[in-house]
């Protein structure tokens, strides 16, 4: 537990190693808590906030620290989330078997890890513009952190907050295309 | 639009200006700008037009777009796939096909030199209660393996690796799913329907060996290179699906899609060969339109069980016509209308008659479906279903037809084939009955009645499959409002039937969801009811109570007791003849008592229509729900014996009726749980919350407000055993769902205060603090401050605020929170306890030391009368006082 938190620190201080093992293990932590969770289709605020409670402990870190510490998780669960489509879609165009799947809630689930897939794509090209925004993405969207969290979080305000949010949608709305997320229906 | 990062500030900063605009003071500003530079003005209205159009996808996060990925987060890499060349059991791996949320799929072959078939070889994932699969495999096996049929890929066997995790072996189909077949080779709709009855064979076959698949979908349709439909998994639905283990993931497990599944499978009834009809009527409909029949959406919650009721589905050709999704479905050179057009019709009906709502109203059997979709093919007329409302009405009509004057009303042009309206018949059999006028009694009239509203409920609750007319249907709505006007103009001469038809009308309307319409409706039935009718006959009692539970529904509860009070007291002395009329207007008064607080008066209420259901022999459902009701009611007053022995009997009965893990059972255990708590045994509490999580989490979706209460509670009971952070993270997971599905209110309360509670036991104050800060935001724009969760709510958030230091506002919340709650539940309760200590507390803070402890011991003897001297919230207690 104590490691996590001077990882935090060194990462903070710009050493990038620390920085990679700080991703690799809330990646690997994320990873795990998911596979116990209780319960398939669950919300990814209480991954990130278990991931949280386990390991660092709330206490002891100071707001920048937990700051960091969840904008690595939202980027860890966006890179699992990526991982996961990435293989899942690799899986279906395969050997044309149909994987077996549960809770397809969409009419055409085919579409959904391409989807994800792309909104990947559109956030890497805003992070050479904007990489505020892409944080903000990731902590709300892969995250699930309410933007009420994240503005305590980073100490900025929610109602700036909210602007980045419509900045940084527009921007992938219209990176995605017409159709694009608004095809998906939850 | 490729920016570069300098343009990207400039816009950047733009939108920041200009978002915080309003309409008319942005478009100026974009004006002006356009003047200075028109390209990047243009490239702001993009970005500003696309903020417009946002759909709020993106803000529910990744869960809600795509909750099969989050689910499968936990699959997979955690458990990296087999080797080739490994041994499961008689068989060696070839290489992994896929996965999904259930384990692996891989291609094996058997081991044995000379064998070439290839399997397919599903391995399941570690959680899954092995030893129970493995035992229902063993008793199904020889069923399963015995399915031989071109049609269904054939089970070959069964068993549990070294690893200990089971597996199925089945021949490989190698190919793509029916609905990306039909996609890829653009199949037009005759080959689809073909396609679809062989499945239906399939299907039918395997009903016929009493095997019901309970998972039907297209990724369980596969079709092969030849065109030829092989249909997967049967039976491995009913092998997983009694498998029960609280800690492997729940909803995503259950073998079942929602958005394939039959309402029965949703809320946990009975299943039979009639729910795989559903199934394939919800892969015939997206097959021939491209899109779901319906949308479910896992994460609402009352509202899921409210919108199953309500779920009506439109017609398939409509859908077709008005969908962007038509080139999903792909037909190919034939462009969607021409084929909605085909589909209108005979098609339309046989598709919505497999999906009716009730499963006695469906296809009986799959063998039904598949002849009927070879009629159409044929082009013959499609047989008559029994259950239908084109049925029953077909032969009502045959019944009235001699001696009708024919004259051109027609209520809904659902007979204009025959010829003869609806209106006609009745008015003709109403002509009769005038002839013997003085021979017919009250209760003639009424039976009448309830055979209009029986029908009419039925033509429009659901959307008829008949419904047709040339140049394209026209909606139930228009007929709806059509046959309302008539009611006015044609019946004028026949008040009582008019008043009939508006009380149905009105139901109708209610069930659409139109409250001011309907109490309009029904206003005007009273009138007319109390007009035909004596003040106080039975008939003016139905549109009471009517009125009584709109007004429960339009959220003022209160507002329906004066008609209630009034149905009650017409309907008594029919209590016996009567009985189920008489016991709803009775539950509608309790409800209507419980919120004034007078919970003595609808335990009294209850307790009466407990009786009337007993000696009338309801079902086991109805009489099961009357136990638990009263039962729970009578915890909230304290009455603990009483309640533990009706929701025993209620527990009983529900597993005879219904089986152990029914979720009828939940009522029931959820009050045993208390009173093991009143008790004090926690054991024996733990067993019981157990029980009802994993069966709530089998049974519902994960956001139904059952399934999030046993969360909460289970959460609860791992802080109150030291987990404390499991507990916590159960807990605020419970609350996550709710808050996901915008439900607010007492169950999201609930859980704030067993956070609070629970935090406070591992000594984090100021979190405490928070939650039961969030409940009573919550019962402040709820309205619900008087409610009796809110008036608990109100004592422990007074607590926090004593200890937090904030004395005076603490005394006055405490003391107005005990004043409120010695008026709801009697001079003792826990509730009130909580209150007291409270109060104590608070007095303590504002340092007037000899009340505080005077208040606490008040506490403490109150939480001995409820519970004894040594019931943990007593000793409690006393530990309190011992620090004070």
């Amino acid at each position: 537990m104590a490691e996590v938190t001077e990882l935090i620190c060194r990462a903070r201080a710009g050493d990038k190693g620390a920085s990679d093992r700080l991703f690799e293990a809330v990646y690997a932590d994320l990873h795990t808590l998911a596979a116990q969770q209780l319960r398939g289709a669950g919300g990814t605020t209480s991954l990130v906030h278990e991931a949280y409670f386990r390991l660092a402990r709330p206490q002891s870190l100071a707001v920048g620290d937990r700051q960091h510490f969840f904008a690595v998780a939202a980027r860890a669960m966006r890179q699992l989330s990526i991982d996961h489509a990435r293989r899942r879609a690799a899986d279906k165009r395969g050997a044309g078997v149909a994987v077996i799947e549960l809770d397809d809630v969409a009419p055409s689930a085919l579409a959904r890890d391409d989807d994800l897939l792309a909104l990947d794509h559109a956030l890497a090209r805003l992070a050479d513009l904007d990489p505020q925004l892409v944080q903000l993405v990731e902590m709300r969207f892969f995250g699930g952190l309410e933007l009420e969290e994240i503005a305590a979080l980073c100490g900025r305000s929610e109602r700036t907050l909210k602007r980045d949010w419509r900045k940084a949608r527009a921007f992938l709305h219209h990176q995605l295309g017409e159709g694009g997320l608004d095809e998906l229906v939850a | 639009m490729n920016w570069s990062p300098e343009r990207w500030a400039r816009l950047s900063s733009l939108l920041d200006e200009l978002l915080e605009l309003d309409t008319v003071a942005r478009e100026q500003r974009l004006q002006d700008m356009a003047r200075e530079d028109a390209a990047l003005t243009a490239e702001v209205r993009t970005l500003l037009a696309e903020d417009a159009r946002a759909s709020g996808v993106l803000d529910r996060g990744v869960m809600a777009i795509a909750p099969t990925v989050v689910a499968g987060l936990g699959t997979g890499a955690t458990q990296p796939a087999l080797p080739p060349d490994t041994n499961v059991g008689a068989y060696r791996i070839v290489r992994l096909l896929g996965r999904g949320g259930m384990g692996e799929v891989y291609l094996a072959q058997r081991s044995e030199p000379g064998f070439d078939q290839q399997v397919a070889l599903k391995l399941l994932k570690r959680g899954m209660d092995s030893d129970e699969v493995l035992r229902r495999f063993v008793q199904e096996r020889r069923i399963l393996a015995q399915l031989s049929h071109p049609h269904v890929a054939r089970f070959l066997d069964g068993g549990v690796n070294a690893d200990g995790r089971p597996y199925f072996a089945m021949e490989f189909v190698e190919g793509s799913t029916l609905t990306e077949f039909a996609h890829a080779r653009a199949l037009g709709l005759r080959e689809r329907v073909t396609l679809l009855a062989s499945v239906c064979d399939a299907v039918a076959y395997a009903h016929s060996r009493l095997v019901v698949h309970r998972d039907l979908k297209p990724s369980n349709i596969l079709v092969d290179a030849n065109g030829q439909p092989r249909v997967l998994d049967f039976g491995i639905a009913k092998l997983l699906d009694d498998s029960s283990d609280a800690h492997a993931t729940a909803t995503g497990t259950r073998a079942m899609s929602p958005a394939y599944a039959a309402p029965e499978q949703i809320l946990g009834e009975a299943v039979g060969t009639a729910t795989d009809v559903y199934s394939l009527g919800a892969v015939a409909f997206e097959l021939f339109t491209g899109s779901l029949p319906h949308l479910r959406n896992a994460g609402s919650t009352e509202a899921l069980m409210r919108e199953l009721a309500l779920e009506t589905t439109s017609r398939p050709s409509q859908v077709l016509r008005q969908s962007a999704h038509a080139h999903t479905a792909n037909f190919g050179k034939l462009d969607a209308s021409r084929v909605a057009r085909e589909l209108a019709g005979d098609l339309d009906t046989i598709v919505l008659t497999a999906l009716q709502r009730e499963p006695q109203r469906r296809y009986a059997t799959a063998a039904a479906f598949a002849e009927d979709l070879r009629r159409w093919l044929a082009g013959r007329t499609i047989a008559a279903r029994p259950d239908t409302a084109g049925y029953r009405m077909a032969k009502f009509v045959r019944r009235h037809r001699g001696g009708v004057a024919t004259f051109a009303i027609s209520l809904l042009a659902l007979v204009a084939a025959l010829g003869v309206s609806l209106w006609q018949a009745h008015l003709a059999q109403q002509q009769a009955r005038r002839a013997d006028a003085e021979a017919a009694s009250a209760r003639e009239n009424a039976q009448r009645s309830r055979r209009v509203r029986d029908f009419l409920i039925s033509v429009f609750a659901q959307e008829d499959p008949l419904r047709h007319t040339e140049g394209g249907a026209t909606t139930l709505a228009q007929a709806f409002d059509d046959a309302l006007k008539r009611v006015d103009t044609e019946l004028a001469d026949d008040p009582a039937l008019q008043g009939d038809l508006l009380d149905d009308f009105g139901e109708i309307t209610t069930t659409k969801g139109n409250f001011p319409k309907a109490q309009e409706l029904f206003e005007r039935a009273l009138v007319l009811a109390e007009r035909t009718h004596a003040a106080n006959d039975p008939a003016v009692a139905e549109t009471l109570v009517n009125l009584g539970v709109l007004a429960d529904y339009r959220g003022n509860v209160l507002q329906g007791k004066p008609y209630l009070q009034r149905a009650v007291a017409i309907l008594e002395p029919y209590a016996r003849e009567r009985p189920s009329e008489y016991a709803n207007a009775l539950s509608a008064l309790a409800k209507v008592l419980h919120h004034e607080g007078d919970l003595r008066g609808g335990v009294r209420l209850m307790r009466r229509v407990l009786d009337i259901q007993r000696e009338a022999k309801v079902p086991p459902e109805a009489l099961v729900a009357a136990l638990s009701n009263v039962a729970s009611a009578q915890v909230s007053l304290g009455e603990y014996v009483e309640a533990e022995t009706l929701a025993i009997e209620a527990l009983a009965l529900a597993e005879r009726s219904f089986g152990k893990d029914s979720a009828n059972v939940i009522p029931p255990l959820w009050t045993l749980e208390t009173t093991a708590y009143q008790r004090g045994d926690i054991d024996g509490e733990q067993r019981l919350v157990e029980r009802r999580l994993a069966i709530a989490r089998a049974r519902f979706p994960a956001a139904h407000p059952w399934a999030v209460a046993a969360l909460g509670e289970s959460g609860y009971m791992l802080m109150r055993k030291g987990q404390a952070k499991e507990g916590e993270a159960r807990l605020r997971e419970a609350l996550h769902l709710l808050e996901q599905a915008g439900n607010a209110g007492e169950e999201a309360q609930m859980i704030q205060r067993r956070l609070w509670q629970g935090l406070r036991r591992s000594g984090d104050r100021r979190a405490a603090q928070s939650a039961i800060e969030a409940a009573w935001k919550d019962c402040t724009s709820l309205k619900q401050r008087g409610h009796k969760m809110c008036l608990t709510v109100r004592a422990n958030r007074a607590q926090s605020l004593a200890e937090a230091g904030q004395g005076e506002i603490a005394l006055g919340e405490a003391d107005a929170a005990a004043l409120a709650l010695k008026a709801q539940l009697g001079e003792r309760s826990d509730e009130l306890a909580q209150a007291l200590e409270a109060r104590a507390s608070a007095l303590l803070t504002l340092r007037r030391r000899d009340e505080a402890l005077a208040a606490q011991r008040d506490a403490i003897a109150m939480f001995e009368g409820v519970y004894g001297a040594q019931h943990t919230a007593t000793l409690q207690a006393r530990e309190a006082l011992a620090r004070m």
